[in-house]
C-alpha cells in the first residue's frame, strides 16, 4: 500500500492552514507539491513525516496510521541541519547509529553514498568546512542511507544560489534514476516542480487545498532543456494560472 | 573584550602576515594595522611604567604609599627568593591554585548535570530555581562571615564560597545552552528515528557545549574573585592572605606584587579555558 492522505485538515487555533486534502502517493513515484509561500506545504509534509498530526482526517503508510516520526519517512529540510561536531562521514551515519548502536554500522553503505554524492576525500571534513550545496548533498545522503520507504524533501534547494540549485536538480534527477525511491518534494519554484516530477500537485492558498494533480508528460532521463518542450510549457501555464489566482 | 582580540592576533603566524604585506592584497593593510595596534599596547604599558617611576621619584606621594616600579620589582625578587611572613611566594600561588582548582572543578561537576536535569525535568526546575534566584543577587562575599562561623578558616569554607558563587553561573549557562538547541537539529534526529534519550545525548548535549564553555569562562572569573576575597578575610596562606598581611605591615610594594600576580593568574585561567574550549568545540561560532 502506498501513502494515503485521507481528507486531512489542519488548524492552528482559529486559522485553517489545510482544508480537506486527499492524495494518494504511489510507490516509486516522484511527487512534487507546488504552492506559493504560506499555502501549507510544510504543514502537509510535516504530517506525513509524523512531526505533527492532522486536526481532522488521517494519514496512512502501508495501511498503518502515521502517528510519530520514523526512519521510514526521513525528511530533508531547507537547511541542511548537519551536526557540526560530527565529520561528514559520521553525519551520514547518524541515523544508522541511532538505530543500531549494538549491531554496528554498515560503513560500506555509508561510503557508497559518499561516492554517489561525489564527496570522496571529504569524509573527515566538518560541515562548516563544506559549501552550502555540498552540505545539502550530505543531508540527502544522511536520509538515503536509511533506505526510507519515502523520502520527504521540504524545499531542499531553496536556500541555494541559482547556479548551485541547477546543479543540485540535475544531481537529484540522476540519483533518482538510480534508486527510483518514493519521493515527496516540496517547492515554490514552478520549473523545478515540473522538471523533477512524475506527478505534480499544485496547491492553492488560504486555506491550503489541492487545485491540480496531474502526471508530467516528460520522458526520463530528464534534463533541464526539457523545460522548453511544449508539454512542459503547457503544464507551466496551468500551474501559473493557479498560483496567480 | 580586548583580551580576545589580542588572543586571536597571537594565533596568526607572523611569517604569513609578512608575506601578505609583500603582495599587494586587501589583507595587507589589516595585518599592518595589527602590528601598529600591538605596538600601541606595548608603548602604553612602557609609558605607564615610566610615568609611575617619575611620579614616585619626585616624591609626590611618600615612597611608603607609592613605591616605584623598580622597588616593586625588587620586592618581587626578594619575595621569590625568601618569601614573606613565613611562606614562600610559590607556596602561596600553589595553595590558591589548588583551592580554585577544587572549587571550580566542583562547581562544573555539580553545575552542569544539575543544569541539564533542570532544563529537562520541569519539576526539578521548580524545586531548584527558587534557591538559584535567591542566591544569585547576593554578592558571594556576604556569605563569608557565615561560612567562617560555621566552618572556621580552613579549606572547606573557601571551597564552599567558590561553589556558591560559581554554581549558579554554570547552571544557568547550561540551561540556556540546552534551550538554545536549534529545533531543526532535533527535528532531523526525530525523523532519523532517534529516541528522546538519544536526542538528548547526541544532539542537545553537544549543542549546549558552547554555552557551557562560555559559562565556564565567566565562572572562573567569579571563582577567582570569591577565593581572593575569602583569603583576604579569613586565611593564613594564599595570595589574598599575602596581600592582606603585607598591607597590614604597610609593605605596599609586596601588596602591588600580589595584586599583579592575582591579575595575571586570573587572566591565565581564562586563557586556559579558552584553549580547552577551542579544542572541545571547534565549531563554536561556525556551526
Ligand atoms: N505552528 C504554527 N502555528 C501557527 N500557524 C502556523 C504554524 N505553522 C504554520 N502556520 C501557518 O500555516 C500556514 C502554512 O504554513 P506552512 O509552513 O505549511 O507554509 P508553506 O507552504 O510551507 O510556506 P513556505 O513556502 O513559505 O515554506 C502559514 O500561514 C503559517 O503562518
Ligand atoms: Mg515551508
Amino acid at each position: 500500500m502506498p501513502i494515503v492522505i485521507d481528507h486531512v485538515s489542519k488548524d492552528f487555533g482559529a486559522f485553517h492552514a489545510l482544508d480537506d486534502v486527499s492524495l494518494t502517493i504511489e510507490d516509486g513515484t516522484f511527487v512534487t507539491i507546488l504552492g506559493s509561500s504560506g499555502c501549507g506545504k510544510s504543514t502537509l509534509l510535516n504530517m506525513i513525516a509524523g512531526l505533527s498530526s492532522p486536526t481532522r482526517g488521517r494519514l496512512m503508510l502501508d495501511g498503518i496510521k502515521v502517528t510519530k516520526p520514523g526512519p521510514d519517512r526521513v525528511v530533508v529540510f531547507q537547511q541542511p541541519g548537519l551536526y557540526p561536531w560530527l565529520s561528514l562521514r559520521d553525519n551520514i551515519a547518524f541515523g544508522l547509529r541511532m538505530q543500531s548502536a549494538a549491531r554496528g554500522i554498515d560503513w560500506r553503505r555509508v561510503d557508497e553514498l559518499i561516492e554517489i554524492i561525489g564527496l570522496r576525500g571529504f569524509e573527515q571534513h566538518r560541515p562548516y568546512e563544506l559549501s552550502g550545496g555540498m552540505q545539502q548533498r550530505v543531508a540527502i545522503a544522511r536520509a538515503l542511507v536509511m533506505a526510507p520507504r519515502v523520502l520527504l524533501m521540504d524545499e531542499p534547494f531553496g536556500a541555494l544560489d541559482a547556479q548551485t540549485r541547477h546543479t543540485m536538480q540535475q544531481f537529484l534527477l540522476d540519483l533518482w534514476d538510480r534508486i527510483k525511491a518514493t519521493v515527496v518534494f516540496i517547492t515554490h519554484d514552478i520549473d523545478e516542480a515540473i522538471l523533477l516530477a512524475d506527478r505534480l500537485v499544485v496547491m492553492s492558498a488560504r486555506p491550503g487545498q489541492i487545485a491540480l494533480e496531474t502526471t508530467v508528460p516528460l520522458m526520463r532521463p530528464r534534463h533541464w532543456d526539457m523545460s522548453l518542450e511544449p508539454g512542459f510549457l503547457d503544464l507551466k501555464r496551468q500551474a501559473m494560472d493557479i498560483l496567480s489566482a | 573584550m580586548t583580551g580576545s582580540a589580542t588572543n586571536e592576533a597571537n594565533t596568526e603566524s607572523p611569517a604569513i602576515q609578512a608575506d601578505d604585506t609583500s603582495i599587494a592584497d586587501p589583507a595587507a593593510p589589516r595585518s599592518g594595522w595589527r602590528h601598529v595596534s600591538r605596538l600601541t599596547t606595548i608603548l602604553v604599558m612602557v609609558g605607564t611604567l615610566i610615568v609611575w617611576q617619575i611620579v614616585s621619584d619626585l616624591h609626590v606621594f611618600p615612597p611608603i604609599a607609592l613605591p616605584s616600579p623598580i622597588m616593586v620589582w625588587a620586592a618581587f625578587t626578594r619575595l621569590l627568593l625568601a618569601g614573606y611572613g613565613g611562606h614562600s611566594l610559590v607556596g602561596d600561588i600553589w595553595i590558591s591554585s589548588v583551592r580554585i582548582g577544587i572549587g571550580f572543578a566542583g562547581a562544573v561537576v555539580i553545575g552542569v548535570p544539575v543544569g541539564l536535569v533542570m532544563a529537562r525535568i520541569n519539576l526539578i526546575f521548580r524545586i531548584i530555581d527558587p534557591f538559584l534566584q535567591f542566591v544569585r543577587p547576593v554578592p558571594p562575599l556576604a556569605y563569608i562571615p557565615l561560612l567562617v562561623v560555621w566552618f572556621g578558616i580552613g579549606e572547606l569554607p573557601k571551597i564552599l564560597l567558590i561553589l556558591i558563587g560559581t554554581i549558579p553561573v554554570i547552571i544557568i549557562g547550561t540551561m540556556s545552552g540546552v534551550k538554545a538547541t536549534p529545533p531543526l537539529r532535533i527535528s532531523v534526529a526525530k525523523t532519523l528515528g532517534a529516541t528522546e534519550r538519544q536526542i538528548f545525548r547526541h544532539v542537545i548535549l553537544p549543542s549546549a557545549l558552547p554555552e557551557i564553555f562560555t559559562a565556564m569562562r565567566v565562572g572562573i572569573g567569579v571563582a577567582w574573585t570569591c577565593l581572593v576575597a575569602a583569603e583576604l578575610i579569613a586565611a593564613s596562606e594564599g595570595l589574598g592572605w599575602l596581600v592582606q598581611y603585607a598591607g597590614q605591615a604597610l609593605q605596599v610594594a609586596i601588596v602591588i606584587v600580589g595584586i599583579i600576580i592575582i591579575g595575571i593568574l586570573g587572566y591565565a585561567m581564562e586563557l586556559l579555558i579558552r584553549l580547552v574550549e577551542r579544542w572541545a568545540v571547534p565549531w563554536h561560532g561556525r556551526g
